[in-house]
């Protein structure tokens, strides 16, 4: 059970060395955490429970929106207002209910061959800002405090 | 702490490889410098990168997919970054809703186009400015 945590610590993209290192501290209490979560979220049901049959780090791997999203496929987004889309390596770790990505949308559902079909254009809008630039500017001090 | 909070584009493509097939994808961005990317270095013409002038280090932190066709266009607003942690690791909200093209106010007098709404106008004017912000970007770079 520690080593399928792990796993799936890793394939959300967790570093590598900070999961280690937080597995060999508190390995117990993460896969602890993990069932006590996925009961409090009723994620036991028997489909839940079934083993995966390929590693998770391995299933990380493949994008397809259906794959992903663990939804059915749609001929284009679904319209209104949803919660997004979970990665699949939450539910395989027991970490979230299956239920929890049920009716969700994802950015591979926005942006599926099927949703993109006749587009001419596409934006992508995403205001954003580099920490690394912002920091030193509004805080002088701080990237010393976290150097120390 | 992922400390480069820029789109992350290659990881936009990785997971919708479909992007690639749209032949103008406009990328609106906020910090200066556009995201590295290799998909857009490895084809130019299709990736346009564009940034409103806005306040410093931009407290218009919006996220939104326009997804043109001919006669439709689809918009998502979304409450998370294209990154890998905000899309597949946090729950955040999508709001997703498709227009028909709207027709060209008349040319005449007396006759009145007919009402958009205020998202309507709000998506006018969001359409104009990044088209004269293409034309300034556009009249910078071929100088």
């Amino acid at each position: 059970m520690e080593a399928e945590t792990e796993a799936s610590l890793l394939a959300m993209g967790f570093p590598a060395e900070r999961v280690r290192s937080a597995m060999a501290t508190h390995g117990a209490d993460l896969v602890a955490c993990a069932a006590w979560l996925a009961d409090t979220l009723d994620g036991s049901t028997d489909e839940d429970a079934q083993p995966a049959s390929e590693p998770p780090a391995k299933r990380s791997k493949m994008h397809d929106a259906a794959g992903m999203s663990g939804s059915t496929a749609l001929p284009g987004p679904k319209l209104g207002f949803h919660l997004s889309t979970l990665h699949r390596a939450w539910i395989e770790a027991g970490l979230v209910a299956r239920r929890c990505n049920e009716g969700t949308l994802s950015i591979t559902d926005l942006l599926s061959a099927d949703s993109l079909c006749g587009c001419s254009e596409l934006h992508i809008v995403n205001f954003m800002i580099d920490v690394r630039r912002w920091l030193p500017i509004t805080s002088p001090l701080a990237p010393l405090l976290i150097c120390c | 702490m992922d400390r480069h909070l820029r789109p992350q584009l290659d990881f936009v493509v990785h997971e919708c490889p479909a992007v690639r097939t749209v032949p103008r994808v406009v990328v609106v961005h906020g910090d200066g410098m556009p995201p590295q990317s290799q998909c857009a270095a490895a084809e130019p013409g299709r990736f346009v990168f564009l940034q409103p002038p806005c306040e410093r280090f931009g407290t218009h932190h919006s996220k939104a997919l326009f997804i043109v066709r001919p006669a439709e266009l689809t918009v998502a607003v979304l409450s998370g970054n294209f990154i890998f942690a905000d899309v597949w690791n946090k729950t955040n909200g999508i709001w997703t809703e498709s227009f028909p093209r709207a027709a060209r106010a008349p040319a005449t007098a007396g006759s009145a186009a007919a009402p958009i709404g205020a998202f309507g106008e709000d998506l006018d004017g969001y359409y104009r400015e990044v088209r004269e912000l293409g034309i300034l970007m556009h009249a910078c770079t071929s100088r």
